[in-house]
């Protein structure tokens, strides 16, 4: 047996290290839960956050698996969770009437009901915890969770208390909570999920007893049945035969009866005509005590296109949430500046032009306008993709749902709510979703053609045999009607798709529709955004040339910052966990940190000066001609350049860049090879966008820079008004418009929630790689479906020549549809598209803050294989 | 065989009595969730609980 000792497999916390982890999963031990006795003992040093870990970590060292907890720490890449926030007032804003008006649902007797998503919840224990401990607080009656979406269920009494405090409760004991979207749709939901799963228990019900009476005529058949018997059952064959016909099967009646009002035939119409055809010769032929019956075959065909249907709609689930688009970009409260010098917290939805607004250090601003005091530097990632912050004086602009990163600043209120710039584009999305044609499926087109060709077949078979004997040509009408029924399109097809998009699933590939995968399986033109979706997404440190000595001093200088930058220095130098060490055991003072310049300090017993070329200049340090052409390099490959000086002397260059992430280049590559052209749109400088796209491998003539969310938008509406097939991958909401133009819309891992709620595919990996194995699976779902089709094509084609001669007993047609739809699933069922082979765990899957509803895909992967 | 007669009557009734539980059932919402039941099934019981 391995044992591997304790304190080498303890996962290292990166940028907390005084905090207590979880000896098994990692997570931050809650300080109620700190064993301190164990800690005194000779014993094990090892703290668990849940008995569940505790548990966990004890089978796995005990059966010898150690490794595990290597392994883990190799794949763990993620920085420190950002969902453990220990503010308790960040939970103040649900407190507020509008949050309570928009997320709560009243029940009787003064309570009300919220639904919360819950981080971290992951195993049974979980699940007990959550449902026994808000129970235990005065005011709280009953509290549900939901495993399907991560969510939480409570009914309180807001009276008694506040939901702020029961949120605070629980993330005290490790469950940050979220509120949930769309609680009103969810209702009209389950109402249809049920009236659905009602028509499949009674078509199960009835084909099932159905077959039975089968089974007694087909024996009747063979050895001979008493005429009394066979018309006791065959009456009863009809009876339930037409229950399930006009019952469960009423749906497709419906929408074949839609389908031909507007002039198109869509699949239902052929099956259609089969069900009614076969249902009314089945009924004369009872009545008349003469001929076959297909009832067992025509319920069996109802209940297994319910199935199907079924399985397709919870796969569409994502597609029809509503997402408050704007609740999120914005904060929901404000700190405004009363007259007299003092502030207030209220709603943000309350501000009026001309308020003065505190937007603190780290708040998101509320509204647009114009700074009045104070300078700082202001985050507009999130609306217009620039990857540095701005700096930003009195007098100059400032948008809601910026992030102010430096200095309070007090802003004058210009436009709130509706008419902020971030509410404008959210109804550019909003509109541009709603307006998105149909794409008429492949399925649907073909299946004009079956309505005319088994129409011609069946009049054909009729006159052909009519001059012979006209009850035989009946018979073997109806027989050709149902050998030729393309169940197997509105089965197979659709199972392909499913199948194809559950394994999707579990790779991290969420796909919100089967016409996704048939847009996807013909080359057109890829756009790429390059903040987040090219590249890292965040400041980093691309090169260093000098001193390596200084290095953990600057960064202990850093440290004092908050600013991108200042993040990406102390990043590059926290490489092991002893440099770590060494930099926070650094003492610093007198640190002076000057906006748009650099900071100054005392770092042990040197004086560094950290900033841009201009402001070490400015603070008298002068640098060599080799530091001045790394400086100028630096500019020209459109990154930052940081001049590091200590003691009277400049030590060394940092270029600060956002990198490419490294499967980059081999994505677009792989893209190009596919036939796909590759463009790059995006909000940052052109020459940076340049410089990407070199690295990466994309044209020149092919990158657009510093494009406004609305330009971006304007050129993937002109790619697509020219006809071309376009797939936009984005992640920001300065993308989200564009992603709702496009013909398939790919949001990236961590994306804005406006992007996921525009798109029809998220990508739960980060990198491009995801959207390569997309396109492959595209292509070979789409081969599966044709294969599918062109066999069952034949299928008809032999089985209507045979009926046409008469060599079929409709007996035996009735046997040969069913055994047909079963080999074409079992073809669909097993038809490889999405590479399973290949390790791709999809990075929080379904616990990720930014996709509430990633949990909706869980069932179609218990279903199908 | 004239069993059939009453065979067949009560089998019905078999089956319709199945047919209107799972209704029943589906009408209540108890197949609305089917992940989390199984994951509260490990949960113990309060200690001293008597029905």
């Amino acid at each position: 047996m391995l044992l591997v000792p304790s304190d080498a497999v303890r996962p290292t916390p990166r940028e907390r290290p005084m905090t207590t982890a979880c000896a098994h999963c990692g997570q931050e031990v809650p300080a109620g839960l700190v064993d301190h006795s164990v800690m005194e003992g000779t014993g094990t040093t090892e703290q668990f956050c849940c008995h569940g870990c505790r548990t966990a970590r004890h089978l796995i060292t005990t059966c010898g698996l150690g490794n595990y907890y290597e392994l883990m720490q190799r794949l763990q890449d993620q920085p420190a969770r950002a969902t453990i926030q220990g503010a308790s007032e960040r939970y103040a804003e649900y407190d507020h009437p509008e949050f309570l008006k928009l997320h709560t649902r009243p029940l009787d007797g003064g309570f009300v009901e919220v639904e919360l998503v819950v981080d971290n919840m992951h195993c049974a224990a979980c699940v007990w915890l959550l449902e026994k401990l808000p129970g235990m607080t005065p005011g709280v009656r009953r509290s549900t969770v939901r495993m399907h979406g991560a969510q939480l269920a409570i009914e309180f009494d807001p009276a008694v208390i506040p939901l702020s405090r029961l949120a605070n409760l629980l993330q005290s004991v490790g469950y940050p909570v979220h509120p949930a979207r769309g609680a009103s749709s969810r209702q009209l939901r389950a109402g249809q999920d049920r009236r659905q799963l009602m028509s499949i228990a009674i078509a199960g019900a009835l084909m099932g007893n159905i077959m039975m009476f089968a089974f007694v005529l087909y024996g009747g058949y063979f050895v001979g049945i008493e005429p009394a018997y066979q018309a006791l059952f065959r009456w009863l064959s009809m009876v339930l035969g037409v229950a399930s016909l006009l019952g469960p099967g009423l749906v497709f009646f419906r929408s074949a009866w839609s389908s031909i009002r507007m002039r198109s035939l869509n699949l239902d119409v052929p099956i259609c005509t089969a069900l009614l055809v076969g249902g009314v010769m089945g009924v004369v032929n009872t009545i008349l005590a003469r001929g076959e019956m297909y009832f067992d075959s025509l319920s069996m065909l109802v209940f297994l296109l319910l199935v199907g249907r079924f399985i397709q709609q919870r796969q569409q689930r994502w597609a029809s949430d509503e997402v408050e688009l704007l609740f999120n970009i914005t904060p929901a409260a404000a700190h405004v500046v009363l007259p007299d010098g003092a502030t207030r917290e209220v709603p943000a939805s309350s501000l009026k032009i001309d308020d003065v607004v505190e937007a603190r250090a780290g708040d998101s601003i509320p509204a647009d306008g114009v700074v009045i005091i104070g300078e700082t530097s202001i985050d507009t990632a999130i609306l217009t993709g620039e990857s540095r912050p701005m700096r930003s004086t009195p007098g100059d602009p400032v948008f809601a749902g910026a992030v102010n990163i430096a200095a309070p600043v007090r802003v004058r209120v210009k436009a709130t709510g509706r008419d902020t710039r971030a509410a404008k584009l959210m109804k550019m999305v909003a509109d541009g979703v709603s307006r998105r044609p149909r794409v008429l499926r492949f399925t649907d087109r073909v299946a004009s053609w079956f309505v005319v060709g088994t129409s011609l077949a069946a009049t054909a078979t009729f006159v052909a045999w009519r001059s012979i004997d006209t009850s035989l040509a009946v018979d073997h009408a109806t027989s050709m009607l149902i050998v030729t029924c393309p169940c197997v399109l509105g089965l197979a097809a659709p199972l392909v798709m499913a199948v194809a998009i559950g394994r999707g699933a579990r790779r991290g590939v969420m796909v919100k529709g089967a016409d996704v995968l048939e847009l996807l399986s013909q080359p057109g033109t890829v756009v790429l955004d390059k903040t987040g979706t090219l590249t890292e997404g965040r400041c980093s440190v691309v090169s260093y040339e000098g001193d390596a000595d200084l290095l953990c001093a600057a960064a202990a200088l850093e440290r004092c910052s908050s600013h991108p930058i200042a993040t990406a220095i102390v990043r590059h130098a926290s490489s092991t966990p002893e440099r770590v060490q060494e930099i926070e055991d650094l003492s610093v003072c007198d640190a002076v940190q000057t906006l748009g310049g650099g900071i100054v300090g005392t770092v042990g017993l040197r004086r560094l000066c950290l900033g841009s070329a201009a402001f070490v200049a400015s603070c008298g340090y002068q640098s060599t001609d080799e530091q001045r052409a790394l400086i100028e390099e630096a500019l020209g490959q459109g990154q930052t350049p940081v001049v590091l000086a200590a003691d009277g002397v400049v030590a060394g260059v940092y270029a600060i860049g956002d990198p490419a992430r490294v499967d980059s280049a081999a994505a677009v590559a792989a893209l190009k090879r596919r036939g796909w052209r590759v463009e790059m749109l995006s909000g940052d400088d052109q020459r940076v966008a340049l410089a990407v796209a070199r690295q990466v491998g994309i044209d020149d003539a092919r990158v657009f820079g510093s494009h406004s969310p609305e330009q971006k938008l304007a050129r993937v509406q002109a790619l697509a008004a020219a006809g071309e097939r376009v797939m936009m991958v984005g992640d920001g909401v300065n993308d989200a418009a564009a992603l709702a133009a496009a013909s398939v819309g790919v949001a990236v891992h961590r994306g804005a929630e406006a992007s996921l709620a525009a798109a029809d595919v998220y990508l739960a990996r980060p990198g491009l790689s995801p959207v390569v194995e997309l396109l492959d699976a595209s292509s070979r779902a789409m081969r599966a479906v044709h294969v599918t089709l062109w066999a069952s094509l034949a299928y008809n084609l032999v089985a209507a020549a045979l009926t046409l001669l008469g060599l079929i007993h409709p007996m035996i047609a009735a046997l040969i549809m069913p055994l047909s739809s079963l080999t074409m699933l079992a073809i669909a069922l097993r038809w490889h598209t999405f590479d399973m082979t290949t390790a791709a765990e999809p990075v929080g899957a379904g616990r990720d803050r930014t996709m509430p509803e990633a949990g909706a895909f869980m069932p179609v992967q218990e279903i199908l294989p | 065989m004239s069993v059939m007669w009453i065979a067949m009557p009560v089998a019905f009734l078999l089956a319709s009595a199945a047919l209107y539980a799972c209704i029943r059932c589906l009408r209540a919402g108890q197949f609305d969730d089917m992940e989390t039941p199984p994951l509260r099934m490990l949960a113990d019981d309060e200690p001293g609980v008597r029905r």
